[in-house]
């Protein structure tokens, strides 16, 4: 999973490209901590897809524990679309009332394909606290497939996350990675 | 400050009473009852393990637990599944410590010891290291046999248990295995990948009881549902059958009018017709959804059929609602599917399956959440002087029909706590070791 998305022509940091697409994590990341879910579907393109894959133990010489037939999400736009919608009811017991998350990236690594999408790879923590709950914490990795439509916006394409954990210590996933 | 129970046997005997309706608050994260639980049911009982699609081949392993103890469940190269303690009789060191694989061997990664597929120490040269300079005197490979439970399977699941004379599987099952075969004995089932794993703070009995005894959830808990428009109304856990199969298993299934057709794929029809008796086919006609829990912790789901696409979908499951301390548990979801489904079916199955359920799905998020605030009442209430009671009556005088073709006792409509009764009766027996697990 980690081999396509760093092919290409490497983009370094302090370039206008780099910029702009830390520019946009830094907003995704603002919009999703803040509620503004449909700012947040609005940089997703139409055909976006969103997988986290189970992880598990496995020795190193039998690769990184990542299964791509058993996930822990597996969505497109219209489920991501339900899952938002959802969490407006007020009958999302999950979140009502809301977690408080703070999302952190960084490890921004940049990559521009043949085809002119960006493959972009990030580390993320991730921390929520509900009610007077203790902190729950997720890290991991992203893998994000950026493509710029035709009004000129970079969109999230694909999203992989991949997980650090094979157990998740979180009662659920009810935010959005 | 927790005080412990002078005589938890007797505090139990006293307030437990399922036929009346009644269960103390107390029992779902009393430190001193968990403790019972892990010596005389989880230590005695049969446990689900893992399913036969999971061991593909000779030396295919995972590394599953009965209670807390961690175990192995392991093909041998004779094809025979056994199940050991997961633990070096050296030192009690862990001797599988990914979570599956394949193997000649276990090595213990202490000291060296090493076994065979078959839990045997293998001896001399290739069983200790410097075997003969370290141990003159020589090793009793028959002493060094890996600890073993008692193994027997049925329709493609695999049980173990610790009790090694005590009633076979099919005993313990009894009248479940009618209402298994449709769920699991349908078809060939397979696996899909490996388990999500997930830690909810929560005593185990509180998702086991949710699956076996309580349809009536649904509608509150769930009611995003209706409000989106995923379903036709709130009245979607309601239509069908509690069934009460004794042993403490129980189950609900929710039936649709026969007119509409199987919700399940047409290519299978032959498939599922070799499976089932002409009952049992009939009622798989007429699933819309089926949720169930085997005594004491494993549950199975066929979850409410949704539209994914122009076509209606379910991803089913199996659940193991694995303790580890009176009030936390270890949720482990695997999702099945019919071997040899439609890649389509398959495909939309393991969509719907993530999506609706597991640590991300739109159901589980809201169940896991009331069981965790149950569970912070529960360990609240255990310093209360006076003992906080609960309502489990429903469906107390309610008859069960007499023209259901599936044995045990079926009640018209999935609202009955009847099975819920009967698994806190079949618990309290356990834990007071009267009659047995």
């Amino acid at each position: 999973m980690t081999e396509s998305i760093d092919s290409g022509t490497r983009i370094k940091p302090g370039t206008d490209l780099y910029a702009e697409v830390s520019d946009l994590l830094l907003r995704e990341a603002d919009a999703l901590d803040n509620y503004r879910y449909d700012e947040w579907l609005g940089m997703l393109t139409e055909d976006v897809t969103y997988v986290m894959p189970v992880r598990t133990s496995q020795f190193l010489t039998d690769g990184k524990g990542f299964h791509g037939d058993a996930t822990f999400f597996s969505d497109d736009r219209e489920s991501l679309t339900t899952r938002v919608r959802r969490l407006e009811t007020e009958f999302a017991w999950a979140e009502t009332p809301p977690s408080r998350t703070r999302h952190f990236i960084s490890n921004v690594l940049v990559h521009e394909r043949e085809d002119g999408e960006l493959g972009v790879r990030s580390s993320f923590m991730i921390t929520r606290t509900r009610q007077d709950h203790g902190y729950q914490m997720f890290t991991g990795e992203r893998q994000d497939r950026l493509r710029r439509g035709e009004d000129g916006e970079l969109r999230f394409a694909g999203r992989v996350i991949l997980p650090d954990q094979t157990v998740i210590t979180a009662t659920n996933l009810s935010v959005l990675f | 400050m927790y005080m412990p129970n002078a005589d938890i046997r007797a505090r139990l005997e006293a307030t437990v009473d399922p036929e009346a309706g009644a269960i103390p608050m107390f029992v779902y994260t009393d430190p001193d009852v968990y403790r019972l639980e892990l010596e005389n049911l989880f230590g005695r009982t049969w446990l689900y393990v893992a399913h036969e699609s999971e061991l593909p081949e000779a030396g295919s392993f995972v590394v599953r637990r009965m209670g807390e103890q961690s175990v192995i469940v392991g093909r041998g190269d004779d094809e025979t599944v056994r199940v050991f303690l997961n633990s070096c009789r050296h030192r009690g060191m862990r001797l599988a410590n990914e979570d599956f694989g394949c193997t000649e061997m276990w090595r213990c990664p202490y000291h060296g010891f090493t076994y065979g597929s078959k839990g045997e120490f293998l001896g001399t040269l290739i069983g200790a290291p410097y075997e003969r300079q370290a141990y003159p005197e020589g090793l009793d490979k028959e002493a060094l046999h890996l600890i073993e439970a008692r193994v027997e399977s049925y329709r493609g699941m695999i049980f173990a248990t610790w009790n090694l004379d005590g009633p076979s599987l099919d005993e313990f099952l009894g009248n479940v295995r009618w209402y298994l075969d449709i769920v699991l004995g349908r078809a060939e089932m397979e696996v899909v990948g490996v388990p999500q794993k997930w830690i909810v703070p929560s005593g185990w009995k509180l998702p086991s009881e949710n699956f076996c005894a309580d349809a009536y959830h649904t509608a509150t808990a769930h009611s995003f549902l209706a409000r989106l428009k995923l379903v036709e109304g709130v009245d979607f856990g309601r239509d069908g059958y509690h069934v009460d199969p004794g042993g403490g298993h129980g189950l609900g299934i929710g039936v649709h009018d026969p007119a509409e057709g199987s919700y399940f794929p047409d290519s299978l029809e032959a498939e599922y017709a070799r499976n089932l008796d002409a009952e049992q086919l009939g009622l798989l006609h007429r699933v819309k959804n089926f949720h169930g829990n085997v005594f004491p912790n494993l549950s199975f789901l066929i979850p409410n059929f949704i539209p994914m696409g122009d076509q209606l979908v379910s991803g089913m499951m199996l659940r193991l609602w694995q303790p580890i301390g009176p009030d936390k548990l270890e949720v482990w979801s695997w999702h099945l599917v019919e071997r040899d489904a439609p890649a389509q079916w398959k495909r939309l199955a393991r969509k719907m399956y993530v999506q609706t359920f597991g640590v991300s799905g739109m159901f589980d998020q809201d169940d896991t959440e009331n069981w965790e605030a149950q569970t912070l009442n529960s360990n609240t209430a255990l310093t209360r002087p006076d003992e906080v009671m609960l309502h489990y009556a429903m469906g107390i005088s309610a008859a069960p029909l007499d023209d259901f073709p599936g044995p045990g006792a079926a009640y018209d409509g999935k609202f009955s706590e009847a099975a819920g009764r009967t698994f806190y009766r079949t618990w309290l027996d356990a834990l007071l070791a009267r009659g047995a697990a």
